[in-house]
């Protein structure tokens, strides 16, 4: 345990660079997971419970 | 007996009925702008069900546990959260939860952006969403200058060029450390919420702003656009 904070506090993070642009992986990480959670947020169905389930079947009925 | 002479239904209160004590007017103005059904409805628009309307929601679950964490790191002291391991725990828990805050509220924030969410009359809410964002950075950042560590002396003194250099450094002092844990601890947390609330209670009055392209395509929104449902019917 001791070790490990030891580990993550003295070794000096790692830096990406091309060319002009750099960013440390951590930073990366957390960007790139925003950017993948967003698209999954749009693409995933979202869970009906019963209720909604009877209310949209109710207003599909009324469009008709 | 003449028609006038009888006692006539009175609909609306008399003008002197009507409570003009500040109390009286603010609970006129509250119902109104705010009626129990909208503070706390019990079933949102068709287009709410899906998972992007769910990162604001994110954004307040991990500032609960944001201030849950803060509040016994607070109880417990330094020497706690930096020698014990359920203090380390919890030291971890704070930072970890700040993580996933600034993670659902950006994206939330993009949501927002790409939903134009500020249409309608829903600027204020925008700009409420504008402010927390900014006075969350606050509060993390004075919450890295309390590690008590060479990374918080680090930050510390490449701010404070940036910081005197606007002027306000010889006031907002980031190397006086007890001056910056009364603002993580007490101030900042205070402002998060307050304005957190003011987004939330925005967001309920106005009802959540209907997508881009919904007018045409919802049944829900004929009922409050009746010139379009007449038209479409005709
Ligand atoms: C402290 C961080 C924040 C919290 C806790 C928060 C919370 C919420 C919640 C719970 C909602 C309603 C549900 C939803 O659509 O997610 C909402 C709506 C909204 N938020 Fe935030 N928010 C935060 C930051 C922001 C930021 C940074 C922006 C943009 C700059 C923003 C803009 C909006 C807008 C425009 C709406 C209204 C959407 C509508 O009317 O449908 N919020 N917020």
């Amino acid at each position: 345990m001791h070790a490990l904070i030891h580990l993550s506090q003295s070794t000096p993070g790692i830096f990406l660079t091309w060319g002009v642009f750099g960013i440390q992986l951590g930073n990366l990480i957390v960007i790139v997971s925003m950017f993948v959670v967003f698209g999954l947020a749009l693409v995933v169905p979202f869970p009906r419970g019963a209720r909604e389930g009877r209310e949209s079947r109710e207003s599909r009925e009324d469009m008709k | 007996m003449t028609d006038s002479q009888l006692p006539q239904p009175t609909l609306e209160p008399e003008p002197e009925d009507v409570d003009h004590s500040w109390s009286g007017r603010l609970r006129r103005w509250v119902l109104k702008v705010l009626p129990p059904e909208k503070l706390l409805p019990t079933s949102q628009p068709s287009y709410v069900a899906t998972w992007i309307y769910m990162f604001g929601m994110g954004a307040i679950a991990s500032l609960v546990f944001v201030i849950g964490s803060g509040a016994v790191l607070s109880l417990n002291g330094p020497m706690w959260w930096h020698l014990s391991p359920l203090g380390h725990f919890f030291n971890s828990l704070h930072l970890w939860s700040v993580e996933f805050f600034f993670f659902f509220m950006v994206i939330h924030l993009w949501a927002k952006f790409w939903m134009a969410a500020w249409r309608g009359n829903r600027a204020l809410t925008w700009i409420t969403g504008v402010v927390s964002f900014a006075v969350s950075i606050v509060a993390g950042f004075t919450g890295y200058l309390l590690q008590t560590n060479f990374d918080s002396q680090w930050i510390a003194y490449q701010a404070k060029d940036a910081l005197n250099a606007s002027g306000i450094g010889a006031w907002f002092n980031v190397a006086n450390f007890g001056q910056m844990f009364m603002w993580h601890i007490l101030l900042l947390p205070i402002a998060v919420l307050v304005i957190v609330a003011l987004h939330v209670l925005l967001v309920r009055g106005h009802g959540v702003v209907p997508p881009l392209d919904a007018a045409e395509s919802d049944s829900q929104l004929r009922e409050t656009t009746p010139t379009e449902a007449t038209s479409r019917e005709a």
